[in-house]
């Protein structure tokens, strides 16, 4: 337990005094002016004006009375000197380590200062500076995270998550878009475009040459009374003669209702590769992702088509 | 009644800086480097108060040039511009662990202060220690009176100053300086004694 310093009531007014050069008590002890007319002031916003009596507390000391008590209160001379001598023990304490500076970070103090102005400069003209700092490399990774060109990157952050945010809805958009009109439930609503494009892969693929390309079988269900997908489309687009005639496709009437259609591989098909084939659009969701996976689970057949 | 009284000079600007900050907000990106220059080896030597770590400590500096150059020009001048630095550097450095992991996390009742250094001669070995103890007890200062007493030891500020770096009243700002240096007179007494 460290012993306390001796204390006197009067010990901080006359450091206040004695000490403290610009102090109201040094200065305006005599005069009538009282520190309370400034503490009420403007500290903050600066309207502290130099040569202003400071409102410390101290201006109510005498310091004719607090010098005639200095010099006869040993513990006031003892703390004073104390004090000075601290004041000096800290300045000289801390030019010591800004002269050490340059020793303990290995970069001369002028090069740190250009670096500061360089970065002040570059984060004012809007560019994100590199990473600080040449002298912060030799410390921790978490430390070096720390940059204080995070603040910056930090303020650039919300543009990029936004334009991230807007690509992200494009891209939900195009693929909810390509998945709705690729796997289009109403075969009647289904964009014929896009429908197209299994029947073109499934065209392009058979004329490779090979014959276990799938086949696509419609069934019609004429209660429903509406007409095949594939069906209307090869009839529409002037391809008739891609439905019914060949011997690996269910020849779907353009005439005929289909409620629902099932496209379903036909491994054993005798297609050859002049002969395209016919895929419907499934109505039937499942039956098409059930095509797909028995489609996947037989990649020679892909393989061989292609 | 002291002649004094009645006058209100403005304390805040010298010429020379009001003439390169009239530069600097005028869009003259090269005037901020003689305005802010003369005030780097103050706002280091504060930084280095609140950042054991010397590279923490030019980070400090570097992020307060940073907000400095962005902050002039809404700079008015009715401040004195090393106020207003200090102030920017001392809010950077209070908040919370932004720049202090340089700092040891071992608790402060824990350290044992070498009593003597052996290699360097007497005086050096002495000035050693008491920086040691200065800064120990320095360490154990909250951050508000740590930043008083360096301001007004170590640049000489006056109360006003302080208080408008630390956003408290004048008479705050004194009984942080006081309390701070009753606390590091107390541990480092016998280094302070005739």
């Amino acid at each position: 337990m460290r012993p306390t310093l001796p204390e006197c009531p009067k010990t901080n007014a006359v450091l206040a005094i004695h000490l403290d050069g610009d102090v109201a008590g040094s200065d305006f002890a005599g005069s009538d002016i009282s520190g309370s007319d400034i503490a009420g002031g403007d500290i903050a916003g600066g309207g502290w004006e130099a040569g202003e009596p400071e409102g410390a507390g101290f201006d109510f000391a005498c310091s004719e009375t607090l010098g005639a008590h200095l010099r006869a209160c040993a513990i006031c001379q003892s703390l004073l000197l104390r004090a000075r001598r601290l004041d000096a023990a800290l300045a000289a304490d801390s030019g010591r380590a800004l002269a050490e500076h340059p020793r303990e970070t290995g970069a001369g103090y002028e090069e740190i200062a250009q670096r500061w102005f360089a970065v002040a400069a570059a984060a004012h003209d809007g560019a994100v500076p590199s990473p600080v700092v040449s002298s912060s490399c030799n410390a921790e990774p978490s430390q070096r995270e720390r940059a204080p060109s995070a603040d910056i990157a930090a303020a650039t952050s919300p543009a990029l998550a936004t334009y991230t945010a807007a690509l992200c809805v494009l891209a939900a958009a195009v693929a909810a878009f390509l998945l709705l009109g690729h796997w289009g439930s109403d075969p009647g609503s289904s964009d014929p475009g896009s429908s197209d494009t299994a029947s073109s892969d499934t065209a392009s693929s058979d004329t490779t040459g090979s014959d276990t390309a799938r086949s696509s079988t419609a069934k019609s269900d004429a209660s429903s009374g509406e007409p095949s997908a594939g069906a209307a489309r090869a009839s529409a687009s002037g391809h008739a003669d891609l439905v019914g005639d060949e011997p690996r496709t269910v020849p779907v009437p353009a005439s005929s209702t289909a409620r629902e259609s099932e496209v379903a591989p036909d491994a054993e098909s005798t297609a050859t590769a002049s002969q395209p084939a016919v895929i419907a659009v499934a109505g039937d969701t499942q039956a098409l992702l059930r095509w797909r996976r028995e489609r996947r689970a037989a990649p020679g057949q892909d393989s061989a088509r292609t | 009644m002291d002649p004094r009284v009645g006058q209100r000079p403005r304390p805040s600007l010298t010429d020379g800086e009001r003439h390169w900050l009239s530069r600097c907000q005028a869009g003259d990106s090269a005037a901020f480097q003689p305005l802010l220059r003369p005030h780097l080896p103050g706002l280091l030597a504060l930084a280095k108060r609140h950042c054991r770590d010397p590279h923490w400590a030019e980070d400090l500096v570097q992020e307060t040039l940073v907000r400095a150059f962005r902050g002039l020009p809404d700079f008015r001048g009715d401040s004195a511009l090393r106020t207003w630095l200090f102030r920017i550097l001392v809010r950077l450095a209070a908040e919370p662990q932004r720049w202090r992991r340089g700092e040891r996390s071992q608790p402060l009742g824990e350290i044992d202060v070498p009593d003597h250094l052996g290699a360097p001669a007497e005086h050096d070995a002495m000035a050693r220690e008491l920086q040691d103890r200065l800064d120990e007890a320095m360490e154990r200062l909250t951050v508000r009176q740590r930043t008083a007493l360096h301001l007004r030891a170590v640049e000489g500020m006056d109360y006003a100053g302080i208080s408008a770096v630390l956003a408290c009243s004048p008479v705050a700002a004194r009984m942080h300086v006081l309390e701070a240096r009753r606390k590091v007179m107390e541990r480092v007494r016998e280094h302070l004694d005739p």
